[in-house]
This record gives structure tokens, C-alpha cells and sequence, in this order.
């Protein structure tokens, strides 16, 4: 009788737990969610826990989102909403970076790794409650990124080294086939493009729809369509928006995400994006509590600690976790080769020497504590502290111990005995050294106008050359002029920073010889350095298989071949991860450079709920 | 006035040809695009062609279709990407208030400065009036945010700052506490746009009612014993404000122009702050959109302030 | 434009005329001693005129000079107090930079085991006074009696530990000669076209009027920022893009100028005195440089003392927007720019200073234009 009791209790609670999930319209789990066990112990996620449904959040940025088309947009101010919306077959994990299984349950290599079959959810529904297949993976593919017509930057992303695209083919309503003409293994993070809705967009592609002209899908979903309109498979979908305000995004109530409890996700209703003119602005919010979460500068982290425990917050400063991306100067090794003038400086550029000499005279302990608060990382290599194949761990995916990086210590003395070895001293005792020549060595520093930061460390760098004798100057342009510059191969030495991710062939336009951003030596076309040769080998070996340690052992002599030999690049630092949340925000600590597509501060943000 | 636009856009186009790279400049440091990519992009967009080419083909859009370009960054209309949402409402919202303001503070000061002529008062009003003038305006607004959040900490009595709106109001309809949040929003708008003005009126005002208060009608009003208040409100006021009505076209279209600075610190959402933020992008046809923009805007206010004059002062006529 | 003057003036000027015999330049500067925010405006822009050109001694580094152990120094204390007797002689201590890992707060802390004294007319880096006198001498400096020394930052330091003293004294000749320089370009401008317009009127008045009205349909922020933009694309030298500002701004500003002038030469053109000249035979080039000209001269000097505040603000705006004066080189609107963003008002207030010197200097030219203008201009409205 007892039992009985129990049972039907339980039941009860059951149905109506049910019947109040339907009514705040949440829907009942497909057959494949994808489960993230949120503070289950031995998981990636057992520091996180379980979250509490409701709620909104406030977060803001800078600038305006220009469409809500998340294939044809490129810039991070558009696709910080889009790619909510959106999900793809594949994905990073914020917590390890590894790839894994996101709209693809799981997917087959053939043993030769040319051909990958995917096996897709059942049972996942856009947001519009229309069921997810196979035709929307083929028509995002084949129709979309394919299609010359659309404007988007996924077709090169996905471009195979050898210039063909992997086929991809239907088997059936839940399996796609994807072949590919070589053995690449960054594949299975390239395919992770969102797929858009077809039962939306296939009116507007001409292709399929020859009423409509050529072109019209880069104008569809515009800032002028409904936002009722759109439709995805991401955590959240856009609401409404107001331009400089806000934009609104509400929980997508079909998402195919449940913790281990089986609450559907994001926990959060709505999560809401202001935007603002200024960061300024935005740390003036966080204070006066108009912001949940910030992604604060280094130089806010002073103040914003001062505050912490009377305004019930959490700085994380993440000193292991610095940001994707590179920073670096480069040292023009073409410089005057176009009209043939400037011989001496360029055989000076050439001369690797001279090049070791200038990572001698780069203080970049002082740029660190004096330019960013102390809050960066040196860097030392083209590839992220945070990706698995960086030379300075152990092996695939190890600690790091910086073993096998490459480290110039900041030293003015052996600076200046090396440009003596290599004979530019100084001849007429003016006190700048010369050329052979006799007349004086005079280079000039460029870096974009308005970053102070970059400001900073082209004065310290000037500044520490002129000391050891070197007449140069420190000039920031305008960063278009800047980037004409660099792509013209017109400069002496620019500082800048690229944005890059965890997989080292994703840097190959910048260091192949043949690259176009290969900016320090586009000569090196015609006729490469042996070392350039060796970088292109090695760079084909990375990717030329599917085991992660051979990878491993490849990418890793071509950072120290890159960092030592080449020297191309000579890497400055890179700015921890920081940012900070009230502490009534939880799971805000998952926030990671590395964070998936759908993330903004690095936060993810379908884990984050409002505790009671 | 057409001549004039002409004139003007053509002077505009070529600064914005001289300016440096072009829309594709920053994609070009996008290591993950290709050339060819890059290159289709610029066909697309017309970037290929010579400048006067383009420049043709603009006017013809607009002679023929009355289509002022399109936006490369929305892939939209010049001007739906100009006045999307609000802005341009806002932008007449926050100048006209502004503008109103002034004068409605401006005026009587001016009034009480002549009157008050050398002072310790009339000191002090120019004074402060040029103190307005003297504070660079995005200093003073990043000074008027701070206090709000670091000295005063309005967020524990749940106002926002910044922008038009507390958070919960932006999407809101509109109610009376709506309104009375956009007026806790709007004031360091005034504060900052309006002291920068304030100064200028504040004086010419003060001149103009000192001269006339010299002029002979002035001296009879006097000598047939009229009272001094009656002599001043009635009598010179009213003439004196005559020459400040030219200034009143002239003022507003600055406004409109010169508080991009403003808009940018205080996070207002105005057309200007789009504007900026094209020519950072070099969105080409919107900047051109955002020049026309306004200097149709000074025009208007010029031929404004000649309407008005003549409508004041039935002395003045036009042919 | 109104001419301000004050009530009692009228019946003054008519007393003065009575007793004794004053010539214009008198007149005015009697008119001018009266207005006492003008003078002391004036004082003021006297004082930043000078310090200016003896910015290099006031200055005890050079502006560009980074001492990297000091970024963000607050300014150096002077002590008169040791721990055993007071001292009129002013003396500081060295300090050390130290920084807290939990907080991430720089401080600085003394180092009270040696003093280093206040000295005047120190050695420093060399410089050319006023361009011309090679030499060594700085107002100021601090040294310790065994001959060490410690840099003394008076406004503390930016964040390349570089002082702000003499940043500040350099910043202002920029800050300074933006105003004359614009003047420079744009008043002969808007002296010959306005008063070619003006003096014949006719065809070429109708033609240079439409012209001027083009330049004055052109809004001036926003198309000042396209042109800084379209400047710095041509790779020039921080000097060369400060030049280029100085054309542009004089570029949309020399419209207005000579719509004014215009109108006075229009109406001074008809005066009885100019008619008397012309019935006396003198030909045109006399008429305008003998008649016109000192006329229409004091609306220039008013037009002058507006034109260099306003600039100055011109310029700060610019720098904050991007498109102003460029590192290494300072002026008053970019040092005031860095510091303005959060951090700067509250970790270190000390880089508003210049900032003040700003407003003080736009005060004072405004307080001095408006006295000249009480002054020079005591009938005439325009």
C-alpha cells in the first residue's frame, strides 16, 4: 500500500513537472538530445552544476549586428548573434577544445580517412518546430557555401589544400556521407559550419528557386526582416532589436540540449545584448549593475578588484588561459626588392642574426606590466598556448612545460654584440650605428593609430633599440593604411595581431611561402629559404593525417622551426583571459578563450542560469 | 540649393576616395579568406572600378531610380541603414530638446546679464557660461557617467545610465514611466551638448539687449515714465531677440553634426553614431548618405533661420 | 555679429572727448582695462604664451623620455620634514614600483634612507632655447648630496613612465599654435575672397558667394574626420599629419570668415569717408588698404582671439576620435584623451592635469576675445 502511495506520488510529480514544462513551452526530449552532465563527477563538466531555469541576462558589446544571415556574414559584431542561432555537425568543447559530436551523433572514418559518414540526431526540430534532416545539412553545403553566388567566407574555410571541396552526399534522412580527395585531418573541425533551415531559405536562392535574381540570398535575412522570420537550431533565437540598444534573444524552446537531470537548455529565458558606443560605457554598467557578465580590459581589473567583495562579484583573470590569436612584429625581408633600393636594409632584414638580435632587444616583461597590468602571457609560437599541438607541452593534448619553446631573454648586451658580429656598428661616432657604407641604419615602426597597447610596445621596442644604438622610429598609421602597407610589402617593421584558432594549418595562408599574409617575404614564392620549404613540409604532414600525436610531432618542429630558424615573426604577448560576473550568475566559470561557436565573452551561454 | 548638393557630394566622394584601403581592408587580414575571394568581393561591390566611374553611376542611381547605393556592410538601403530603427527621430529628439533647453536657460541669463551689466553676478554668469564652453565634450560626459556610477551609485536606486533607457524600458511601450526614465536619461545630454552652446547665446543676447536698451524708442519708453521692467521685457526684449532668431537655423544643424562626440560617450542611438561607425567600417555610400545628410540638414536650417527672421521682423524682406 | 559694450559707454566716450584728445589704440585699450575677466584672461593666455616658449626649460625630461620603472608614478611627494629636523629645502625620496598580485594594484613605495634635494637650474638633456641658444639648463631637478639623482615627476607619469610635466609644457606649443596656425591658412583667405566679394560686388561677389556657401553646406566634424582618415593615408610623419589638420581646419573655416568681411567691406564701402576718398581721386588699391582695411582689422582681431580656443577644442575632439595630433608628439587634447577612460579618472586623476589646462586656456582666450571685442568694437553691429 505504502508502494502504491510512493508510486503514484511519483507519478504525480512526473506529470506535472510535465504538464508545467509544456506550459512554459518546453518541449520533451528527443530521442537524441545531446546530454552535457553538468556537475557529474569524472566528466569535462564535473566543476559545473546543474542550473535552475528562467531568467534574463544582460551582457553588452560594441557595435551594431549589419544582418542576421549567419552564412554570409564575417564580422565577429554579426556573428556574435547569428551563431546563437545557429549549430553545426561538429563542435569545440570550451572546457579541453577536442572536437566533438553536436548536430552529428557520431560519425565513421573509412580506413583510408576519405570517406566520414555522419550519423545526424532524430527527432531534433528548428525553432520553428519543423523537423531537422539531412536536406538541411546537403542544402547548407551544396547550395549555400558551394554556391558562387553567396557571399561567405565558409567556402574557403572548407576548401581542401588541393583546391577541391568534399563532396557531400545524402544516404538517407539521418546520415550524410561526406568524401573528401585526401587524407585532411582539420576536417572534422572545418565541417562544423552552421546549417541553415532549408524549409526558410531555399525560396531565396536562385539556384533553386530561378524566380528570384541572382544574389538575392546575400540580402536575405536583413536587419530588415521580421524577426519573426528567423529560425535556427542554436540555444537562441533574436527577439527583437533596436538599433544602438539592444538586441533580445530568446531561448530556442525546440534546442536539443538537456543536462544530465534532463532539463532542457539554456536554462535562461532571454539574454539580452546591449550596444554600446564605448567600453567605458560598458564597465560603467557592470558597476551600476546593469550588466550581468563583462569582458573587462586588463586595464579595468585594478578597480574592478577593489570592488569585488562589496559588490558580491568575481574577477577571473586567467593567466593560463590566454587568448587565441597572435601578436608579433615583422621584420620586411622584401623591403625596397619592388624598385630595387634599400639593398643594405634588406640584406640586413635577411640576415637571421640581425633578426635574433632584435627578440634580444624585446622587453617584453615591461610591455606586459606597463602596457597591460601584468595580465598577458610572452608568446613564443605561432600556435596558441591553449591548442593541444602547442611545442610547449609534453605531448598531444599534455601539460606544458615549455620544454621544447623557443625563449630569447630580454638582453640589451647580447643585442648589441650580435649587430656587432654581423658589422653594423657605429663609423662616424655619432652614436648610431652604420652600414658598411658608412652611412647610418634608419628603420621606421608602423602599427594601427588608437591602440594603445600596440602604441606602447612599438615606443618600448624604439626605445630599447635607439639604446643599443639602432636609429629607429616609431610611427602608428591609420590601419588601413597599415594593412596596405603590409600586403604591399612597403614597410620597415609592423606590429599587429592576427586572429587565429587551435589548429595550426588555419595559420597557412600567413606562413606558407606562397600564403598572402606571408607579408615578411612574398618572395619567397619564387624562391623559398630551405627553411620555408621545411615549414610547407611540415605543415602538409600536420594535416596529412588523422593521428593527433603524428600531428603533434609535425606542428611541433615547425613551431620551433618557425620561432628559432625562420624567425618571419617575432612574437611579442598575448592578454590573459579576463573578465567578470556578479556571483548570482552560475556556471560562469566555464568562460574560456577556446569557448564553442555559441559563445560571447567565451561563455557558454545555454549553461548559465540565475541562482535562486 | 541643388548646385550646392552637387558641389558637395562630389568634394565628398573624392575625400572618401582618398582615404585609405577600402571596405575589403580588413578582410584582407583574414587569414582564412582567399584572393580570389577577396577579388569576387570587390566586382561585386564595384571597388574595381575608377573613382569618376562610380562616382557616375552613384548619381545616376539616384537621378534615375532615387537609389542612393546600398550598404556593404547590411547589404541594405543607404538610408534604411542610416535611420534604421529610431535614429532619426532620437537624433531630432535629442538636438530640438537640447536645443530648447538652451535657449529657455540661455535667454533669461542674458537678459539678467545686461541687465546686471559689470556685477559680481554678471561676472559670474559669463563665467560659467564659459566654463560650459571650455570642458572638451567627451571629457565631460565621461566625468557626468562616472560621477553617476562611482559618487552618486544611482544603480541602488535602480537607474540605469547611458543610452535613452534603463534596460527594462527599452523594449517597453509607452507609459509615463517610460517618459520620465528618458528624462533621467536625456539630461547629461543637455548638460554636455547644452553648455557648449550656452555660452555663445548667453553673450550675443546680453550685446544685443544692451544695444538696444541704448537705442532712442528705448530713452522715450524711459522719459514717458514707464516703468523699468515694463521698458525692458516690453520694449527691448522683444527687438533684441530679433538678430538671435538667424542663429536659431544655424544652431540646430550643428547640433546635428557636432555631437557625434557626445553620442559616441553617452551611448545616445542617433544617426551620427551610424555614421561613425561606417566611416570606421568605410561603408562608401553611407558615409556619402550621412554627408548629404547633414549638409541638406544645414541648409534647410539656414533657409529656416531667413524664413523666420523675415517672419519676426516685418522689416526684412526677401525677393 | 553684435558689438557688446557697456551701458555707461556712450556717455563716457563723450566725456573723455571733451577733456582730452584720445588716439584709437588708447580708446581701446581704455575700453579693454575695464573688463577685468578679460585681463585676467589675458594674463593667463600671456603666461601659457610664455611657458610655451620655454617649454624645454620648465621641463625637466625630455617629452619622449620613458623611465620604465615608473609607469603611472603619482607625483613625486616633496618632503620638508625628516625624521629629525624641518627643512624649508624641499627633497623626495627615490621610490620603487610594486606590484600586488592579488589586486593587481601598482604601488609606489619610498625608499627613506637617502634624500635627494630640490636643485634649480639642473643639467638635463640638451635643447635649443627659443630654437636658437644650444644648451643644458632645466628649471629643476632633484640630487642627492653624493651626486645621485632621481627623477622628479611633478605630474607623475603616463603609462610609459614618461613625465607628464614636460609633456604637458610641450603638448601646450601644439596645443598653442593650432589656433595661429589655422589662422595663418584661412584669414587671407577669407580676407582677399570676402573682401573681393565685398568691394565689387557684381559677378564676382555672386560667384564667390555661391563658392563660400558650398565650403559652409559641408559639415565640418564630420568631414573633418574624412579627411583625417584620407591624411593618414599617405604614410606621412607625425609633424606632416599635424600640417595636413592645420589645412583641412582652415579649409572649411575660412567660408564664414569671409561672409563677414564681405558684409563689412559692403558697408563701409558706402560710408560717407569712402565716398569723400574716392571723390578725392584715390584709386582703389589706397581705398582698401588706407580706408578699409583698419576697419575691417578689428574684426580680425576678435575673429582671432574666438578662432584659437575654438580650434583647440577642434583639435581635442579629433584626438578623441582618432584623427588628432599622433605619439610621440603631444599636444593638450591627445594627453587629455589618454587619460580619459575610466581607469584614468580614478587609478590615476593625476593624468587629467593637462586636461585643466585645457579648460584654462580656452577660458582665458574666451574671457580676452570677449574683452576685445567690448573694446574694439564699441558701435558697430554688424
Amino acid at each position: 500500500m505504502k508502494k502504491l502511495v510512493l508510486i503514484t506520488a511519483s507519478l504525480l510529480v512526473v506529470f506535472s513537472a510535465c504538464a508545467v514544462a509544456l506550459a512554459q513551452g518546453y518541449e520533451t526530449m528527443p530521442e537524441d538530445a545531446l546530454i552535457i552532465p553538468l556537475g557529474v563527477e569524472g566528466t569535462l563538466y564535473d566543476f559545473l552544476e546543474p542550473g535552475l531555469r528562467g531568467g534574463t541576462m544582460y551582457i553588452s558589446t560594441i557595435g551594431d549586428p549589419k544582418k542576421w544571415n549567419h552564412t554570409t556574414s564575417k564580422e565577429t559584431s554579426t556573428t556574435l548573434y547569428t551563431s546563437q542561432m545557429m549549430a553545426g555537425l561538429t563542435n569545440q568543447n570550451p572546457v579541453n577544445g577536442a572536437i566533438e559530436p553536436e548536430l552529428a551523433k557520431s560519425w565513421d572514418i573509412s580506413d583510408d580517412g576519405l570517406v566520414i559518414t555522419f550519423h545526424l540526431r532524430r527527432g531534433i526540430m528548428w525553432s520553428d518546430g519543423t523537423l531537422f534532416g539531412a536536406d538541411d545539412v546537403l542544402f547548407t553545403f551544396n547550395d549555400l557555401i558551394y554556391n558562387e553566388d553567396v557571399d561567405t567566407s565558409s567556402r574557403d574555410n572548407i576548401q581542401l589544400p588541393d583546391d577541391t571541396f568534399p563532396v557531400v552526399e545524402k544516404v538517407d534522412d539521418h546520415t550524410v556521407k561526406v568524401t573528401l580527395s585526401m587524407t585532411f585531418r582539420p576536417i572534422l573541425t572545418q565541417i562544423g559550419v552552421g546549417i541553415m533551415p532549408k524549409h526558410k531559405l531555399a525560396q531565396y536562392v536562385h539556384k533553386l528557386n530561378p524566380d528570384v535574381p541572382v544574389g538575392t540570398f546575400n540580402e536575405t535575412w536583413g536587419l530588415d526582416t521580421d524577426p519573426a522570420e528567423l529560425c535556427g537550431l542554436g540555444p537562441f533565437i533574436v527577439e527583437s532589436y533596436e538599433p544602438d540598444q539592444q538586441v533580445v534573444m530568446r531561448r530556442n524552446p525546440y534546442h536539443y540540449r538537456y543536462d544530465a537531470n534532463g532539463t532542457q537548455l539554456p536554462y535562461i529565458d532571454k539574454y539580452v545584448i546591449l550596444t554600446v558606443a564605448s567600453q567605458d560605457v560598458s564597465l560603467l554598467k557592470f558597476r551600476n549593475g546593469e550588466l550581468d557578465v563583462f569582458g573587462c580590459r586588463p586595464a579595468d581589473v585594478p578597480i574592478l578588484k577593489a570592488e569585488e567583495a562589496a559588490k558580491d562579484i568575481t574577477v577571473m583573470v586567467a593567466r593560463d588561459k590566454p587568448v587565441l590569436g597572435t601578436t608579433w612584429i615583422t621584420v620586411n625581408q622584401d623591403v625596397g626588392l619592388a624598385d630595387g633600393t634599400r639593398e643594405n636594409l634588406r640584406n640586413l632584414f635577411r640576415n637571421r642574426k640581425f633578426r635574433i638580435a632584435l627578440c634580444h632587444a624585446m622587453d617584453k616583461e615591461t610591455m606586459i606590466n606597463n602596457l597591460v597590468n601584468g595580465l598577458a602571457v610572452p608568446q613564443w609560437s605561432p600556435v596558441s598556448l591553449l591548442s593541444p599541438f602547442y611545442a610547449g607541452r609534453d605531448y598531444y593534448g599534455g601539460p606544458i612545460t615549455e620544454t621544447n619553446a623557443v625563449i630569447f631573454e630580454y638582453d640589451l648586451d647580447k643585442a648589441a654584440s650580435l649587430l656587432d658580429e654581423i658589422g653594423i656598428i657605429d663609423r662616424n661616432g655619432d652614436g648610431w650605428r652604420d652600414f658598411e657604407d658608412g652611412t647610418t641604419v634608419e628603420m621606421e615602426f608602423n602599427t594601427n593609430v588608437g591602440n594603445t597597447v600596440r602604441e606602447g610596445a612599438i615606443l618600448i621596442i624604439v626605445d630599447d633599440l635607439n639604446k643599443i644604438g639602432l636609429k629607429a622610429i616609431a610611427n602608428p598609421i591609420d590601419f588601413n593604411t597599415l594593412v596596405t602597407k603590409l600586403l604591399s610589402a612597403d614597410y620597415d617593421f609592423v606590429y599587429l595581431g592576427l586572429t587565429g584558432g587551435t589548429e595550426p594549418n588555419s595559420g597557412g595562408n600567413v606562413y606558407r611561402p606562397c600564403g598572402t599574409l606571408h607579408a615578411w617575404h612574398y618572395s619567397a614564392c619564387e624562391e623559398p629559404y630551405e627553411v620555408e620549404k621545411r615549414i610547407d613540409e611540415l605543415l602538409d604532414a600536420g594535416v596529412a593525417t588523422l593521428d593527433n600525436d603524428k600531428a603533434f610531432e609535425a606542428y611541433k618542429e615547425y613551431q620551433i622551426t618557425l620561432a628559432g630558424e625562420d624567425l618571419g615573426l617575432l612574437y611579442t604577448f598575448n592578454n590573459a583571459y579576463t573578465y567578470v560576473y556578479y556571483n548570482y550568475v552560475g556556471n560562469a566559470q566555464v568562460a574560456s578563450p577556446l569557448g564553442s561557436p555559441s559563445s560571447f565573452y567565451g561563455l557558454t551561454w545555454d549553461l548559465v542560469f540565475k541562482k535562486g | 540649393m541643388l548646385p550646392l548638393l552637387v558641389l558637395v557630394s562630389l568634394f565628398s566622394f573624392a575625400i572618401i576616395q582618398l582615404m585609405p584601403g577600402d571596405y575589403l581592408t580588413r578582410a584582407r587580414l583574414d587569414p582564412q579568406i582567399k584572393q580570389e575571394t577577396l577579388n569576387a568581393l570587390a566586382r561585386r561591390y564595384g571597388l574595381d572600378k575608377p573613382f569618376m566611374t562610380r562616382y557616375l553611376a552613384w548619381v545616376k542611381g539616384i537621378l534615375t531610380r532615387g537609389d542612393f547605393g546600398t550598404s556593404f556592410e547590411t547589404r541594405q538601403p543607404v538610408f534604411f541603414t542610416l535611420f534604421l530603427g529610431s535614429r532619426l527621430q532620437w537624433t531630432l529628439v535629442v538636438s530640438i530638446s537640447t536645443m530648447i533647453i538652451t535657449w529657455l536657460f540661455a535667454i533669461p541669463l542674458g537678459i539678467y546679464s545686461a541687465t546686471h551689466q559689470y556685477k559680481a553676478s554678471d561676472h559670474g554668469l559669463t563665467f560659467f557660461g564659459f566654463l560650459g564652453l571650455s570642458i572638451p565634450n567627451f571629457f565631460f560626459a565621461l566625468v557626468v557617467l562616472w560621477l553617476l556610477v562611482a559618487v552618486f551609485k544611482v544603480g541602488n536606486y535602480g537607474l540605469g545610465i547611458g543610452g535613452l533607457f534603463d534596460n527594462r524600458f527599452i523594449a517597453a511601450p509607452w507609459s509615463l514611466a517610460k517618459i520620465g526614465n528618458l528624462l533621467w536619461h536625456i539630461w547629461p545630454a543637455w548638460l554636455v551638448i547644452g553648455t557648449s552652446g550656452m555660452a555663445g547665446l548667453l553673450r550675443y543676447m546680453r550685446g544685443s539687449l544692451l544695444d538696444t536698451l541704448s537705442l532712442q524708442y528705448v530713452q522715450t519708453a524711459r522719459a514717458k515714465g514707464l516703468s523699468e521692467h515694463i521698458v525692458v521685457y516690453k520694449h527691448a526684449v522683444r527687438n533684441a531677440i530679433n538678430p538671435l532668431i538667424s542663429m536659431l537655423g544655424m544652431t540646430l544643424p550643428n547640433l546635428v553634426a557636432g555631437s557625434l562626440v557626445t553620442a559616441i560617450v553617452l551611448n545616445l542611438p542617433t544617426v551620427e553614431r551610424a555614421f561613425w561607425s561606417a566611416l570606421q567600417m568605410q561603408d562608401e555610400y553611407v558615409i556619402m548618405g550621412g554627408l548629404l545628410f547633414f549638409s541638406l540638414f544645414l541648409l534647410l536650417g539656414n533657409l529656416l533661420a531667413d524664413i523666420l527672421l523675415a517672419w519676426v521682423d516685418p522689416r526684412i524682406r526677401y525677393n | 555679429m553684435i558689438g557688446l559694450r557697456r551701458k555707461k559707454g556712450l556717455k563716457e566716450e563723450l566725456e573723455y572727448r571733451e577733456y582730452v584728445s584720445l588716439s584709437q589704440g588708447q580708446m581701446i585699450w581704455r575700453a579693454f582695462r575695464k573688463h577685468r575677466l578679460g585681463n585676467i584672461g589675458t594674463v593667463i593666455v600671456l603666461l601659457l604664451v610664455a611657458a610655451a616658449f620655454f617649454a624645454e626649460f620648465f621641463a625637466p625630461y625630455h617629452y619622449a623620455e620613458q623611465f620604465r620603472l615608473y609607469p603611472f608614478s603619482p607625483p613625486t611627494t616633496f618632503h620638508f620634514r625628516s625624521e629629525d629636523s624641518f627643512t624649508l629645502r624641499p627633497f623626495v625620496y627615490k621610490t620603487t614600483r610594486e606590484f600586488d598580485p592579488e589586486t593587481y594594484q601598482p604601488t609606489f613605495v619610498e625608499d627613506s634612507s637617502k634624500k635627494y634635494h630640490i636643485r634649480f637650474f639642473v643639467r638635463g638633456y640638451e635643447y635649443r632655447l627659443l630654437g636658437l641658444f644650444k644648451t643644458n639648463v632645466h628649471l629643476f631637478g632633484a640630487r642627492a648630496n653624493d651626486g645621485s639623482e632621481v627623477p622628479v615627476f611633478l605630474l607623475g607619469t603616463d603609462t610609459f613612465g614618461r613625465d607628464l610635466l614636460s609633456r604637458t609644457m610641450i603638448g601646450g606649443r601644439i596645443s598653442l599654435a593650432v589656433g595661429p596656425l589655422v589662422i595663418l591658412f584661412s584669414f587671407p583667405l577669407s580676407i582677399v575672397l570676402g573682401g573681393l566679394s565685398g568691394y565689387y560686388g557684381g559677378g564676382i561677389d555672386m560667384f564667390l558667394q555661391r563658392f563660400g556657401e558650398a565650403f559652409m553646406a559641408i559639415p565640418a566634424l564630420p568631414i573633418l574626420l574624412a579627411m583625417g582618415a584620407a591624411l593618414s593615408g599617405f604614410g606621412l610623419s607625425s609633424t606632416m599629419i599635424f600640417l595636413g589638420i592645420i589645412v583641412s581646419l582652415s579649409l572649411i573655416s575660412w567660408a564664414g570668415g569671409a561672409r563677414v568681411i564681405r558684409g563689412q567691406v559692403l558697408a563701409i564701402r558706402e560710408m560717407d569717408f569712402v565716398t569723400a576718398a574716392r571723390a578725392a581721386g584715390a584709386n582703389d588699391l589706397r581705398i582698401i588698404l588706407r580706408h578699409i582695411t583698419p576697419n575691417v582689422m578689428s574684426y580680425l582681431v576678435v575673429a582671432a582671439t574666438l578662432t584659437i580656443p575654438y580650434m583647440m577644442l577642434t583639435e581635442a575632439a579629433l584626438s578623441f576620435l582618432g584623427y588628432g595630433v599622433r605619439e610621440p608628439m603631444t599636444s593638450w587634447g591627445q594627453l587629455l584623451n589618454a587619460a580619459t577612460n575610466i581607469s584614468g579618472i580614478e587609478e590615476h586623476p593625476w593624468l587629467l592635469i593637462p586636461g585643466i589646462f585645457i579648460v584654462i586656456a580656452v577660458l582665458a582666450f574666451n574671457f580676452m576675445g570677449d574683452a576685445l571685442r567690448d573694446a574694439v568694437d564699441p558701435f558697430t553691429i554688424v
